[in-house]
This record gives C-alpha cells, sequence and structure tokens, in this order.
C-alpha cells in the first residue's frame, strides 16, 4: 500500500528541486515553427512549461508549442503544486476536509504527510488522465495567509475576514490582481463569533457590552455580572488572526477598548474551546463551527432579545455577529488541480462536505411563516403611536402563505453597501433562479428599517433598500430565467423588529431585506 | 427466545465458507496446497445446506427491507463445524460470532498451521495474527458495515471468507489507524473534554470495554495484529445511541524511538461518515530528529474529531 508514495514522493521532489531531475536539455518549437527555445525545464503542470532559457525563466503554453530532447517531461512527471495559506479557522479542518471530499470524488489516491505543527500537504494520486497534485497547507492566521498572498508563497490564501484596503493596495503593487473583486475573492463557508463558557458558568446571556467590558479587562470579577464572586480568565486567539481582527473591529473598538493584555491567547478555535471548557471561571470567543464541548452564550440585547447562533440564524444574519469563511486568489494562472479545487468549492456536493465537517454551507433553506411565530409577536407588541394596526396588516398580508427564505441581504455599517455575505446571496440568488429552483413563484424582496426616526421616512428607506437588493438580483440574472419567475419588492419600515433597536448591533440586525417565496397566482 | 438472540444464533449458524476455488464448501477441508479437494459425503452437505436455507427464511420475516436485501445476497453458506474436519487432518474453519459492540469474533480452527501468520481483512482493515501452538485463533474484529465479509488469508494464499449481518454496526462510529509493522502509532480520543489520563481518556493504555460503548457511556479501543506485525488500532463510539452532545477530540501520538528518529511512518487512516461511505487516506508522519528520542508528537488533525449530537 506503501509503494505509490514512494514513487509519487519522488515527482513531487523532483518538480521542487526542479525538473528535471539531471539538467537534460529540451528544445520547444511552436506549432509553426516560427519560435524555438531551447533549455533546461524547470516545471510542467499538464498545461505550462517553465523553461530557464538565456532570456531568462519563461513560462510557455503547452498547447502552442512540441518538446523535444532527453529534459521533456513524460506524462507522469505533471504534478499540480500549490500553497494554501492562512487562517486556522477554516486551514485546519474545513478546507482538508474540502480537499478530501474533492480528491475523492474526482478518483485520486490521497496521502497526508504531517510536518510540523503548522504544515502538511496532501499528495494527490492521479492517472494518465488525472493529473497529481501536490497541495502544501500553512495554517496560521489571516494576516499570514495575506502575506504569503504577497509574497508569492501562497497560491490560496484563506481568510477570516475581508481584504484590508491596505492588503489590497500591496496587492495591486505586487501584481497580484484587485483582490478585492468578486472573482479573486469567494465566501467558502458561514460562520460566526460565539462567546462561550465552561458548562460549569451560571452564565445563560451575554451583552456586547459585557462581551467587551470582561475583553478589555474592564472587568475582571463575575460578580460584575450576577454570577458568583470569582476572577475571570479570558480566551482570545492571537492578534494575527482574522477572528480577533473582527471581534476587535465590532465588539471593542466602537466602545474605544482594546484586547486586555491578560487575555490568555491561542493558536486555534479549538484549543480555545477546549482551554474554555476544562475552566468554570473562562470565557472565550470562538467560531460557531468550532465550540468544541464548551457552551455558546446568546448575545443579549438591551430590549431583553436573545440572539442565538444557528445554522439558519447564521445564513439569514439575525444572529449580528456573522463572520464567513473566505478564500483569495491571486489574478495569475492557477496550476490545473487548483482550478478544479477552486471551481469544486461551489458545487452541491462541496455543500455537503461543508454541512458533515460541522460547518455552515450555503444552500437556501426556507422557513415558513407558520415557524416566526416570535417574530410576528414582536410586530404585535411593536405597534403603538408609530407603527398601527394598517401596517401590521399589510405586511402579513403580503407574507402570508409564504415562505421566507434564508437569504438575507443586510448592509455594511452605516452604509447603503451589501456586506459581504449579501453580496455572495445576490449570486446565489441568481444562480438558484437560473437553475430554476423557483420557477412558477414569486419572489418578494420585503425591506425592513430600524426604529430610528420616522416611521414614514423608514417605510420609504426600506422600500429603496429592497428596489436596490431587487434591481441587483435582476442585473446578476440570464435574462430568458427571469422570466419564470414573478420578482416585487416592498417596504415595511420599522413593522417587524428583529432584534432591540436601543443596541448598534440591533439596528445592523434590524435593517435587512428579507427574501420571501410564494406560488404566483395565475 | 426474543428475536435479537435468535438472530445472533442463526447468524452463528450461517457464518462463513465460500472460500477459494470453484465456491463448494467442501474445498474449505484441504489444508495443505496441491492435496486433492476433499469430498464429503452429499447426504451431510445437504442436510446442511436445507437446514441453512430454513434457518435464512426465519432470519428474512425478521428484517426490515435494506437487511433482508443483504441476507439474500449472501452466498448459500453452511456451518463450518460440517466441513472443516471431514476427510482431513489438516482442515481449516472460519467461525463467526457476534458480540456486543457490533464486533464480529473470529474463531478460527487450522491445526496445521500452529504458529503460522494469517492476514485477517475486513471493509479496508488488514492486519495480521499469529495461529496459536493449538491451531486456533479467536479475534473480535469491529464490523465497519451492518453488511460485513472477512477473509481470512494463510501464508499458502487460501483464503476463507466469512459473510456476516450485524445490525447494529450502523449504531458506531469507527475511527481506524493501521499501520506496517513497529510504527509507533497510537490512536488516542478524549471524551466530552476529557482531560488526558481521566476516565474519558481512551488510549491502548486505557481501551476500555465493549460494554462502555453498548450502554452508551462512551467509546473503546480494539488492537488488532501482533506488535511486530501490520497492525491496527480501532476507536468505537455509539453516536447512535449516546445520550450526550459535544465532541469526542481523536488524535494520534508518535513516539520518536531509536528506530523511527528522522524517518517516515508510513499508515492508513479509516473514518465511518456521518453520511454514509468510508473516509480513506494515507498518512505519512515525518518523525523529528534522534535528539527527540523519548519525546511523544501529538497529531491532531490526522483523524477527524466526532462532532457528537444527542438524539
Amino acid at each position: 500500500m506503501h509503494r505509490f508514495l514512494v514513487a509519487l514522493g519522488a515527482a513531487a521532489t523532483v518538480i521542487l528541486a526542479g525538473f528535471p531531475a539531471a539538467a537534460e536539455p529540451a528544445t520547444l518549437t511552436s506549432r509553426s515553427g516560427g519560435l524555438v527555445l531551447e533549455g533546461e525545464i524547470l516545471g510542467f503542470d499538464g498545461e505550462i512549461y517553465r523553461i530557464d532559457t538565456i532570456y531568462g525563466v519563461l513560462s510557455v503554453a503547452g498547447s502552442e508549442v512540441t518538446c523535444a530532447g532527453e529534459g521533456c517531461p513524460g506524462p507522469e512527471d505533471y504534478v499540480s503544486d500549490f500553497m494554501i495559506s492562512g487562517a486556522a479557522e477554516s486551514g485546519a479542518v474545513l478546507m482538508p476536509a474540502l480537499l478530501e471530499a474533492f480528491a475523492e470524488r474526482e478518483g485520486y489516491r490521497i496521502t497526508r504527510r504531517e510536518e510540523d505543527a503548522t504544515h502538511f500537504t496532501y499528495l494527490l494520486e492521479g492517472s494518465e488522465s488525472l493529473p497529481a497534485a501536490e497541495v502544501r497547507f500553512r495554517v496560521t492566521s489571516s494576516d499570514e495567509g495575506f502575506a504569503d498572498l504577497l509574497a508569492e508563497q501562497a497560491d490560496i490564501a484563506l481568510s477570516f475576514r475581508e481584504i484590508t484596503a491596505r492588503e489590497r493596495g500591496l496587492a495591486l503593487e505586487a501584481g497580484l490582481g484587485d483582490l478585492g473583486r468578486p472573482e479573486r475573492s469567494g465566501i467558502v463557508a458561514l460562520d460566526a463569533l460565539v462567546p462561550i463558557v465552561a458548562l460549569e458558568n451560571p452564565l445563560t446571556s451575554i451583552s456586547i457590552e459585557d462581551l467587551a467590558a470582561l475583553f478589555s479587562g474592564e472587568t475582571s470579577d463575575w460578580a460584575a455580572l450576577g454570577a458568583p464572586l470569582g476572577p475571570v480568565t479570558v480566551h482570545a486567539r492571537t492578534p494575527a488572526a482574522g477572528l480577533s481582527e473582527t471581534f476587535a473591529r465590532r465588539v471593542l473598538a466602537p466602545r474605544g477598548l482594546t484586547i486586555s493584555p491578560n487575555a490568555i491567547l491561542h493558536r486555534s478555535p479549538a484549543d480555545l474551546a477546549d482551554a474554555v471548557a476544562a475552566d468554570p471561571f473562562a470565557i472565550g470567543i470562538t467560531t460557531f463551527s468550532e465550540r468544541g464541548n464548551a457552551r455558546a452564550l446568546p448575545i443579549l440585547g438591551q430590549c431583553g432579545h436573545q440572539a442565538w447562533a444557528s445554522r439558519n440564524t447564521l445564513k439569514t444574519e439575525d444572529y449580528p455577529l456573522t463572520a464567513p469563511h473566505f478564500v483569495y486568489t491571486p489574478a495569475r494562472r492557477q496550476p490545473p488541480v487548483a482550478r478544479a479545487f477552486l471551481a469544486y468549492l461551489k458545487t452541491t456536493d462541496a455543500q455537503r462536505a461543508i454541512r458533515e465537517a460541522g460547518f455552515v454551507e450555503q444552500l437556501l433553506a426556507e422557513i415558513p411563516l407558520a415557524f416566526q411565530g416570535d417574530r410576528l409577536a414582536k410586530a404585535v407588541l411593536n405597534t403603538g403611536a408609530e407603527v398601527g394596526a394598517r401596517d401590521l396588516r399589510r405586511l402579513v398580508g403580503a407574507l402570508e402563505g409564504g415562505r421566507r427564505s434564508t437569504l438575507t441581504f443586510r448592509f455594511a455599517e452605516g452604509g447603503a453597501e451589501l456586506d459581504a455575505q449579501s453580496r455572495a446571496n445576490v449570486a446565489l440568488l441568481a444562480g438558484a433562479i437560473a437553475d430554476g429552483a423557483f420557477e412558477g413563484r414569486t419572489i418578494l424582496f420585503a425591506g425592513f428599517s430600524d426604529g430610528q426616526g420616522d416611521p414614514r421616512s423608514n417605510r420609504g428607506l426600506s422600500l429603496r433598500r429592497a428596489e436596490a437588493v431587487r434591481d441587483a438580483v435582476i442585473e446578476a440574472t440570464d435574462r430568458a430565467a427571469l422570466e419564470t419567475v414573478s420578482i416585487a419588492a416592498e417596504g415595511f419600515g420599522e413593522t417587524m423588529p428583529m432584534a432591540c433597536d436601543e443596541d448598534a448591533w440591533g439596528r445592523f440586525v434590524n435593517r435587512r431585506v428579507e427574501t420571501w417565496l410564494r406560488p404566483t397566482p395565475p | 427466545m426474543e428475536p435479537h438472540r435468535k438472530r445472533q444464533a442463526i447468524y452463528a449458524a450461517l457464518c462463513c465458507a465460500a472460500a477459494v476455488g470453484i465456491g463448494h464448501v467442501a474445498q474449505l477441508g484441504s489444508g495443505t496446497p496441491g492435496a486433492a479437494p476433499n469430498t464429503q459425503p452429499a447426504a451431510t452437505a445437504d442436510a446442511g445446506l436445507v437446514e441453512a436455507h430454513s434457518l435464512l427464511e426465519a432470519v428474512r420475516r425478521t428484517l426490515d427491507p435494506d437487511e433482508q436485501q443483504a441476507i439474500s445476497a449472501m452466498p448459500a453458506a453452511v456451518t463450518t463445524d460440517e466441513t472443516a474436519d471431514a476427510g482431513s487432518t489438516c482442515g481449516r474453519a472460519l467461525h463467526t460470532e457476534l458480540r456486543p459492540g457490533a464486533l464480529v469474533e473470529l474463531a478460527l480452527a487450522a491445526t496445521c498451521d500452529a504458529g503460522r501468520t494469517v492476514t485477517i481483512s475486513h471493509g479496508g482493515l488488514t492486519f495480521e495474527e499469529a495461529v496459536g501452538a493449538d491451531g486456533t485463533l479467536s479475534v473480535a474484529v469491529p464490523a465497519i458495515a451492518a453488511a460485513a465479509e472477512f477473509t481470512v488469508t494463510f501464508e499458502d494464499s487460501e483464503a476463507l471468507t466469512a459473510f456476516v449481518m450485524v445490525p447494529d454496526a450502523n449504531h458506531f462510529d469507527r475511527v481506524a489507524l493501521q499501520m506496517e509493522r513497529a510504527a509507533a502509532l497510537s490512536v488516542h480520543a478524549l471524551e466530552f473534554g476529557a482531560r488526558p489520563g481521566t476516565s474519558g481518556h481512551v488510549s491502548p493504555q486505557d481501551p476500555k470495554a465493549p460494554m462502555r460503548a453498548v450502554r452508551a457511556f462512551g467509546g473503546f479501543l480494539t488492537q488488532l495484529g501482533t506488535p511486530e506485525a501490520q497492525r491496527a488500532e480501532i476507536y468505537s463510539f455509539p453516536s447512535r445511541t449516546t445520550r450526550r452532545d459535544g465532541v469526542v477530540r481523536l488524535h494520534v501520538e508518535a513516539e520518536v524511538t531509536e528506530a523511527n528518529c528522522g524517518r517516515s511512518l508510513n499508515a492508513e487512516a479509516l473514518q465511518t461518515r456521518k453520511g454514509g461511505g468510508l473516509r480513506r487516506i494515507e498518512v505519512v508522519v515525518d518523525m523529528p530528529g534522534c535528539e527527540a528520542v523519548g519525546e511523544t508528537l501529538v497529531l491532531k488533525n490526522i483523524l477527524q474529531d466526532l462532532k457528537i449530537a444527542a438524539n
């Protein structure tokens, strides 16, 4: 069973050391015969030759030339060699599981090589029609992933945060293209930041303010939260992690706070969750997918609303601290197997593998109105001076008999621009319409606002947001596919709040465009 | 007799046979290579077959459709008792019997193979065992799937095969690591936040009993193969019956020894999937240099942790 390892290991070493082992010369001749290049072939991935010539190292498309000479690679020498580097949040469990699922589906034989605490490599043994691959992983943090991309060490960067303006500028300068463009970045799976405590800890929920006070060190005793007296131990990820950056940006910075110097820092969310689960005096901030044996706390709003992280509330972003897993790829040619793997990440098969690995995939789900009793109750309680029974009737009339799709659109803090997950939702919805998923149905974009300001202008604002989403989806959808569905947009203002308007995060959750589906009347 | 007990008895009776050659049970009796196929009185064999078929019918009536299909797919089998020793002193026979924890006990009788090595394979697992001085071998193997096939191959390449239905096999998650001779790798499970060395730590030092899993208290570890041979370690956890929520962390420990320092160890990881099917990957561990002899590497990501949701 190990014979192939030796063979593939040898092939991989050859590629790394420069192909071929003995520096035999080769001649590449263009199909027309007009161009002749002589030199040593440094590599061939099945598509592109890298040849060291008197003009320097050149890349030449294999389809344009013929290779002659001792140094020409045989079909057994094709190896796609690429490196995936970045966040432990997705690099430790999710991406290896996806690579294994991809390799299994393609029919590869899979070998995983453990090198050290942060490095491992997958060797995919192919066949004549299936090019071999060596996929190297470096699993550290989002910062390191981008640094490796900029240093041209990595071909795919994993991040648990969006790229910063600075990194985007550096990448442009380095000739990697605009990594902010949709074709250079993508969401692999959904996730969220979740506060956790040990099972023995008496806390049942926590407000963003208390979370900020604990993690900054302003509060250092559980008694301040009404729990029995005892010192709080705070567990966080290392500063270079996207998790830390997102937590600082969304929770600490708005209150002028930074992470406590006494926080215990971990190299992976799994280590963090294990440490918290073992200590009743600990609190940690981890991912939804890596809660380990600790207990997740819901976020408590000032009006008493509790936001729980769940598969559905991550998809709908009704949970405030959602944070997806991103991949970034530079604007350069990827080896064939890397391209195939990146394409695989968008397939239904990949979504199944994501779910099996314990992460939240991007498949659309539908929730009937009947399952949303608490939301309707909130809407009823919300009626009063500003929202009347007429508004409520209009809302229920529009949604009755409908099903809410988990696809929800939310806007980046303080702006009219969609956030990253919502931008991806536009493409998902356009794809689903093209696949006929909503044939014969009406898609209603229902806009909602927060409760700040005048109800009439909120209604107008929520309608304009719904129309903006509608237009974006129409723009992204194939013309012919659009004819199979009806599309409408309505604004309901502040009629159905999801969270407390007293909290900034509550207002973010309340400002949204929901997607409702119902049969189109004949 | 309650249905489950009855089934066990019948499976035991139906077990095995159908080995090399043209598929007649009589072939099982020929132990020595090149010996003429052993013929046995037709009446005995027929009686056995008739008995087996009527038992098979009885089993079918108690099974759900999936299980019925699996049973129908089984070749006509008779008990090894009737064939093994008939007319030969070097008979080879393989018995199977269900054990708690969805284990299948293989009982091998091969008088002329005393002290020799046999290779046992099942559902992707392969390990080597030595036949005892008395010519028998008994080993309990965790069934990877409900329709389980076991093959015992002798040094002369002759093989015995048994098919067994293990109805509770899918109650368990199985995680296996199999390795070449002397690879100092071991499988460890830390159940629901257990710390190393405490009662929730399942390891070769504290493998636990299968009854722990039957009672849904936790998992157990099965070690197969002799230390000097191709061997396997399998962790079983009762995911379908457990009443706990959380994560079972799985890791592999690699002890740095004089024999393996600075070298690579090869192994293969097998793991049942939630959605059915088997994860199967080869694993290479680069061992540190010989200055690290005596240290232990903890490899956390070769095996996938089990995320358990109570039913």
